[in-house]
């Protein structure tokens, strides 16, 4: 037998915490980002374990359109930033972009 | 052939972008009318299909039934309708017309495909198809700096709420060890349901449809990403993606978690309160009239959601059912939220912004015809007798009562009450002030047959309820 | 303890750390790289999970790609000018909540077979080797899960459409925004000193154009 699915779980769960805390606590949009992919990386650890303990392929099937769909999100994430940064010379602090307030 | 309308939209989008690139820039308007003739034909082929008897396609992943048919048509006419006001403002804006009108088909066809799915993993796909395309269509102006603006901040809690989301979606793959949701229902139907990990897995499934459709805690993207998005936008994304959330949200908690539905009805109760009430509160003190909407979309949800805590699985096409209730809300909900976008696109032509109350004096004496469908739209928001939006919250506190939550219904009534201040508000605006202001509205056919037809629906849907709630009735069979 | 189980401890605890300098750093290329660290490590556990094409794609796509992107970004990005500023939200007081969540997380992670009940597939060597094989999961794509296939490509064609569409113009577009921006400012102004509304004389826009 390989490895236990609670080891997989907790590392799971340690990463997607990580990720949680990275997006609330950053100021810097390309580090909250960054912590929004951990959050997707824990996701697929996750499926994988559990993919194994079943013995069912979909949660690997699962992870895979996690990633098409990470990366159809980085590329789009990324162009609106780019543009939105245009805008804001030298700021990527989230709480900076300030013109919609009520 | 299940996915019919599907693929009319799909080579639509596709057709569109192609043509996008090879046409001249003066010819591009005749877009508008390519994509309202793809959508009108993947609504006729969709209601050819309703009554037709329930199946799966595509090994498991979507099903064509008459809940499908149902949010088609939502959904469609969502988009012939936004389809129909964008024009004027995108001309008025020189925004670019072919990616506007593909990223409007993309979004709706992920839309169609979030509430046919019936697999954790083609639901998740078409989610993230449609928000994807909404981010975009967010920031379109971009240009516009309050534009990009509204785009990231759309984008990254999107993002963030797709990956709690799809967390959530794991454990419950982990729990039953089944993507199916039909299969995850007859797990869970086998097992013991005082489980702590199923309530943690509602939770994060909560909190990722939450996001999605603004509820209160959830909520604080919602009026940045209305106000800064160009308004044909805005009014797509206050309904199109929310209705598909929902959606989402009864093929979740209904199709696959309805066993559990006595774990997470009283979660969602507190929800729609904390949301109808915060919402409305804030609406009060805005003086923008997009964020005005925005939280009157917010506290809608919160009211949609009361169908949502009412909902007895099981008891289908009960005549004060939750889910009816729910969906005949949202057939309303579309026609009168975008009515009011619409006007608020069309009093905003020729002006940079144009979206304060002040715009909005003496438009009685200005554009008569237009102020009266403004003043249907707010009526029937408030929920004023005869109007589509009375019997909406009717059906709603019906069944709230009907399962014994009367509290529920207490607090939607009270809130109704409080929504009365902000929306007679605009007409008061309308009527009751004057200005030396002459701001040019537009002249465009198609943003005045879009305020007819809507106009039309907010009242005939009242007047004559009962045909359209057996249309959202027949939808529930599914489940 | 097995040998998969020693080799899956030590990757977790790289992983772990790496992931918490993506969070901690000031530099956002720091953040990437340790980020690609930790992919690194996650595909390697998916090795040992029996997830190899999984394994494969997750580094070609995350590090090959996505994190590549992020690079790219800061080089036409000053990032320079964000990392002189103060780098946390004031927002410490969600930190119990998160450390409640992490606890709640972990507990279910432990817990998770004793309650979920559900009984773990008895699978032999040749089995598991089998389950993330190319073969196997070509097998399901192209037959169960085409229609998801399908609908990730249109997904992966919006992204194509919203990057080119957005950040695809430079600067033919610095002109009209700095006009619009003008504009706006102009109207604040406005708005501003009329407490609410123009008057004729300050008029934008020519009269005319009046019907419903």
């Amino acid at each position: 037998m390989s490895v236990p699915l609670n080891y997989a779980l907790a590392l799971a769960a340690v990463l997607f915490v990580t990720g949680l805390a990275g997006v609330i606590l950053r100021r810097n949009i390309l580090i909250i980002f960054m912590s929004i992919e951990l959050m997707l990386n824990a996701t697929n650890l996750n499926l994988v374990a559990f993919s194994r303990y079943f013995g069912n392929v979909n949660g690997q099937i699962f992870v895979f359109f996690v990633l098409v769909v990470a990366a159809a999100e980085a590329a789009v994430g990324l162009a609106i930033i780019v543009s939105l940064v245009r805008h804001y010379k030298d700021s990527l602090n989230g709480d900076e972009f300030n013109l919609l307030k009520g | 052939m299940a996915v019919l309308p599907e693929v009319v939209v799909t080579v639509l989008a596709m057709l569109l972008l192609l043509l996008d690139a090879v046409l001249p820039e003066h010819r591009k308007s005749g877009l508008t009318w390519l994509a309202l003739l793809g959508f009108v034909v993947a609504g006729a082929f969709n209601l050819y299909q309703w009554g037709s008897p329930a199946q799966s396609a595509y090994g498991g992943m979507v099903g064509a039934d008459n809940f499908t048919v149902f949010f088609n048509t939502l959904f469609l006419a969502t988009a012939i309708l936004v389809v129909l006001m964008a024009p004027a403002y995108l001309r008025e804006r020189a925004l670019p017309f072919g990616e506007f009108y593909s990223l409007l088909s993309f979004a709706v066809l992920g839309m169609m495909f979030t509430a046919a799915s019936t697999d954790l993993i083609s639901l998740f796909v078409s989610i993230e198809l449609m928000v994807i395309a909404v981010y975009i269509l967010a920031g379109l102006a971009r240009r516009e700096k309050r534009s990009n603006e509204a785009s990231l901040k759309y984008f990254l809690l999107g993002a963030f709420a797709s990956a709690i989301l799809v967390y959530g979606m794991s454990w419950l793959y982990g729990i039953t060890g089944q993507t199916n949701l039909a299969k995850i229902a007859g797990v869970l139907k086998a097992t013991s349901l005082d489980n702590p990990l199923l309530l943690m897995t509602i939770a994060l499934l909560a909190v990722g449809v939450g996001f999605k459709v603004a509820l209160v805690p959830f909520h604080a993207w919602t009026p940045d990403a209305y106000e800064g998005a160009p308004t044909p936008a805005t009014a797509f994304m206050s309904v199109g993606p929310k209705a598909a959330a929902f959606a989402a949200l009864l093929r979740i908690f209904i199709s696959a978690m309805g066993p559990a539905q006595p774990d997470y009805s009283l979660l969602f109760a507190i929800l729609a309160v904390l949301t109808m009430t915060l919402a409305n509160v804030v609406a009060i003190q805005q003086n923008n009239i997009k964020r005005m909407l925005a939280y009157s979309s917010i506290a809608h949800s919160g009211y949609i959601l009361v169908g949502l805590a009412a909902a007895q699985p099981g008891a289908g096409s009960d005549q004060v059912a939750g889910i009816p209730a729910l969906m005949f809300y949202l057939f309303v909900y579309t026609f009168m939220t975008l009515g009011a976008f619409a006007i608020v696109a069309y009093v905003q032509a020729g002006q940079v912004t144009g979206e304060s109350f002040d715009d909005y004096r003496a438009l009685g004496r200005r554009a008569p015809m237009t102020a009266i469908a403004m003043t249907l739209f707010m009526l029937s928001l408030t929920g004023v007798p005869p109007l589509a939006g009375f019997f909406g919250k009717a059906y709603l506190i019906l069944a709230a009562v009907h399962s014994g939550m009367a509290w529920l219904a207490v607090a939607m009534a009270v809130n109704s009450a409080i929504s009365a201040y902000y929306y007679l508000r605009v007409v008061v605006v309308m009527y009751m002030s004057d200005t030396t202001e002459r701001v040019p509205l537009y002249r465009s056919p198609f943003i005045h047959s879009m305020l007819a037809v809507a106009s039309l629906a907010t009242f005939f849907v009242g007047v004559f309820a009962d045909p359209f709630l057996r249309f959202a009735q027949g939808a529930t069979l599914g489940f | 303890m097995n040998a998969p189980t020693a080799v899956f401890i030590v990757l977790a605890a790289v992983a772990v750390v790496s992931s918490l300098n993506v969070i901690l750093r000031r530099n956002p290329v720091h953040s990437a790289i340790f980020l690609a660290l930790t992919i690194l490590c996650l595909a390697g556990e998916f090795v040992l999970l029996n997830a190899e094409f999984i394994a494969a794609t997750e580094v070609i796509v995350y590090a090959g790609a996505i994190i590549v992107l992020f690079l790219f970004t800061m080089m036409l990005l000053d990032i320079r000018g964000g990392m002189r500023t103060r780098q946390f939200q004031n927002q410490f007081g969600l930190a119990a909540p998160i450390a409640v969540l992490l606890v709640a997380l972990l507990g279910a992670a432990v817990g998770a077979i004793n309650i979920s009940g559900l009984p773990a597939a008895a699978l032999s060597t040749l089995q598991a080797a089998q389950l993330g094989s190319v073969q196997n999961l070509g097998q399901e794509l192209y037959s169960n899960f085409l229609l998801p296939f399908e609908l990730a490509s249109l997904v992966l064609t919006v992204g194509l459409i919203g990057a080119i569409g957005l950040a695809g113009h430079g600067a033919e577009d610095r002109e009209e925004q700095v006009r619009i921006e003008e504009a706006l400012e102009f109207d604040t102004k406005v708005r501003a000193k009329e407490g609410g509304h123009l008057e004729p004389e300050e008029e934008l826009v020519p009269a005319g154009g009046h019907h419903a």
